[in-house]
């Protein structure tokens, strides 16, 4: 019976939890488009629902805060009330409280909150402005037009009168999809299971290819090939049913946003409009649950550093409002998240300056980094463009934090930024963590992998062919010269196999283009990424292990790690 | 013993649902009173449970319904509503509800008006 009772307290926590969940970017949507009867009755179902679902379960508190959120919003819905930024405050103040009742239920903490604040703050809300004025609103605010413009007559009716509701606004008709909820462990073992089919059908293709090239015509060879194609195809629908069971729309992440920058943008005195697109793009259930610490890192910042006060903007020709776009993309293989503001860009020489006093960088060094290289000293540990840095973007953590969260799920940032006209921040991630395309790379004796998605092109050379200049080996390709390093040198492996050739890997990993010079390229072969426990993946550049088709196990190379920690030492 | 409930509030339907099948009912959940009615026509109801403003077909036009078809009018109905509204009472009584219960109510209060109501009919048939 208990049991029975937690299920249903759960299933009010989820229902409840995404209720107001939702309710945030529409209080935005409020603020922006003034009184507008259909959000405020959108919102106005949302605190209904919680407050009736509350009262079945007998939870007090929850009602008696829903219900005063509720009579405010009703009273905004029938125009006798003017909705003012102090209202909305309250209101936005109550779903805060709601959740942290809401919280407390799911920890089943027993605490005794005390709830009579943001009562208090409520009934004085409605206290304040319970005598309706329509016409002359006494709340001064800076959006009078908008509100003019959302209080029509036609609010007036009352919503109460049940012949009425036959006409109320249509409720979007529900789609009915059939769900389930699964446990995730559950999904993941299936994921696992999948990637043991994947390795399982790679070594079963290398055996069916060697018996085809020893018994070339024998009928049971020819039917195993066909079998084994098969297979191959259907392991692949596979493993995209299993990727596709954990993708969840990034929504999921981005709704927290609208909130969050206007409660940031409010406490700066600045005024930013924020956009965003794409919300629909899926990406895997990991990346949900870690890109967004990262995201709202690099927002705050943009809020903080990049969009400038309304007089400065003023004053440099720019709408007083600021922007800030967060675009959500799929791009072959990978997705990319654009954070994009309208702000004053990022200083080259300001940055220069920092990473010199900081001690990142030598005067000699800084002459010679191009400004992409400067703004990309932004990303090292111990660098932040304020001194003093402000409540909003400070707290101790860099952004180095945002680079090496976003290389935890094998992915990189850019940044582009132009003075005055802005700054992008670019997150690419790979689509899925779990099984990527590698190619089998030789160093001496040892076989590595490496991801395929940060290959541009390989090419065979010979020794002399590469260049010095002034310490660093390059090659010349297409009249671009790129740095070349040694992978033996790098992994201290050497053996009697240098010849006077070298597979040169050319690599493109965030705005970076390098080579990598290997003794032999074995082929490409789709891998199963399995974390290896007890080693640092950070520190050592090891990105995992994989069982190849042959059963051997190889290490997979975090080219990404690598290229950083060369770059960083050779400058 | 199989409830319908009748609300235009997927939480509140699904909330409901809950509650009730713990305490050992049956659930059939519909949107709104057209919805009810289709869901009475295929079911075996034992009672309504219906929120009163709903799109489409508000809770007193489907209990007037009810009580119109002689196949369906002897099911007992509860009214759980918003409205605390003496008038609105009324009006629900007159259509023909058997109780009506002001929103927030608990899941206990809910049982007890549903336990009430069908000891009410059972003493009258015994």
């Amino acid at each position: 019976m208990t049991d029975e009772m937690d299920e249903i307290i759960n299933e009010f926590i989820i229902e409840a939890e995404e209720i107001l969940e939702g309710l945030d970017p529409l209080f935005v949507e409020l603020e922006q488009r003034g009184q507008d009867a259909e959000i405020i009755n959108e919102i106005f179902r949302g605190m209904h629902t919680i407050k009736g679902a509350a009262g079945f379960l007998g939870f007090q508190n929850l009602v008696d805060v829903a219900h005063r959120a509720e009579t405010i919003l009703k009273k905004l819905r029938e125009g006798e009330m003017i909705i003012s930024p102090e209202i909305t405050d309250a209101i936005l103040k109550a779903t805060d409280v709601l959740r942290m009742l809401i919280y407390h239920i799911k920890t089943k903490e027993e605490v005794k909150e005390d709830i009579n604040p943001i009562l208090n703050l409520l009934d004085s809300v409605l206290s304040q402005a319970s005598i309706p004025q329509v016409e002359e609103p006494k709340v001064a605010t800076e959006k009078i037009e908008e509100i003019k413009e959302g209080i029509k007559p036609e609010q007036e009716e009352k919503v109460i009168k049940p012949e009425e509701t036959v006409s109320q606004i249509p409720k979007e008709k529900e789609k009915e999809v059939a769900t389930l909820r699964v446990d995730v462990s559950r999904i993941d073992k299936v994921m696992d299971l999948a990637g043991e089919i994947v390795l399982a059908r790679n070594r079963l293709l290398n055996l069916a290819n060697k018996l085809e090239a020893k018994y070339s015509g024998d009928e049971n060879v020819e039917s195993l090939i066909e079998t084994t194609a098969f297979l191959d195809r259907v392991t692949s629908d596979l493993q995209l049913a299993v990727m596709k069971m954990r993708m969840q729309p990034l929504q999921k992440v981005f709704v927290k946003f609208p909130r969050m920058v206007r409660d940031l943008a409010r406490s700066l005195g600045k005024d930013i409009e924020l956009e965003i697109r794409g919300e629909d793009t899926e990406v895997d259930k990991s990346v949900i649950e870690n890109i967004g610490d990262p995201l709202v890192h690099i927002i705050r910042n943009s809020i903080d550093h990049g969009i400038e006060s309304p007089d400065e903007r003023l004053a440099k020709g720019k709408p007083e409002k600021g922007k800030i776009l967060i675009d959500a993309y799929q791009k072959g293989t990978q997705i990319v998240i654009d954070i994009i503001d309208d702000g004053k860009g990022i200083d080259v020489e300001v940055v220069k300056a920092k990473a010199i006093t900081k001690g990142l960088i030598t005067l000699e060094e800084a002459e010679k980094m191009s400004d992409d290289a400067i703004i990309n000293l932004i990303f090292l540990p111990g660098f932040s463009t304020k001194d003093v840095s402000t409540e909003v973007s400070g707290r101790g953590v860099g952004m180095d934090v945002v680079k090496s969260n976003v290389a935890k799920l094998n992915g990189y940032v850019e940044i582009f930024t132009e003075k005055d006209k802005g700054t992008t921040f670019r997150i690419s991630l790979p689509l899925t963590l779990a099984i990527i395309q590698a190619m089998m790379i030789q160093v001496a004796e040892e076989i590595y992998a490496v991801p395929q998605s940060m290959i541009e092109e390989t090419l065979r050379v010979k020794v002399s062919q590469l260049k010095e200049v002034s310490g660093q080996k390059v090659l010349t390709i297409r009249e671009k010269v790129l740095p070349v390093f040694i992978l033996n040198e790098l992994l201290g492996v050497f053996g009697q196999s240098d010849s006077d050739k070298k597979y040169i890997l050319v690599a493109s990993v965030g705005d970076r283009r390098f080579c990598i010079a290997v003794d032999a390229v074995l082929g490409q072969e789709e891998i199963v990424i399995k974390t290896i426990n007890g080693i640092d993946s950070e520190a050592c550049g090891i990105m995992g292990a994989t069982i190849t088709g042959d059963g051997k196990v190889v290490l997979i190379l975090d080219l990404a790690l690598i290229s950083r920690k060369v770059f960083s030492v050779k400058g | 013993m199989k409830v319908l409930v009748v609300d235009d509030d997927k939480t509140t339907r699904k909330m409901l649902s809950l509650i009730l099948k713990s305490k050992g009912y049956e659930v059939v959940t519909a949107e709104n009173g057209m919805d009810g009615l289709q869901k009475l026509g295929i079911e075996q109801i034992n009672l309504i449970l219906t929120d009163m403003n709903m799109p489409y077909m508000d809770g007193i036009e489907f209990i007037k319904q009810v009580r119109a078809n002689p196949e369906i009018s002897h099911i007992p109905i509860v009214m759980l509503t918003t409205e605390a509204d003496e008038e609105e009472k009324q009006r629900a009584y007159k259509a023909g509800v058997d109780d009506y219960l002001v929103k927030p109510a608990t899941g206990e209060q809910i049982v007890e008006s549903m336990k009430r109501i069908i000891k009410k009919i059972f003493g009258k048939k015994e």
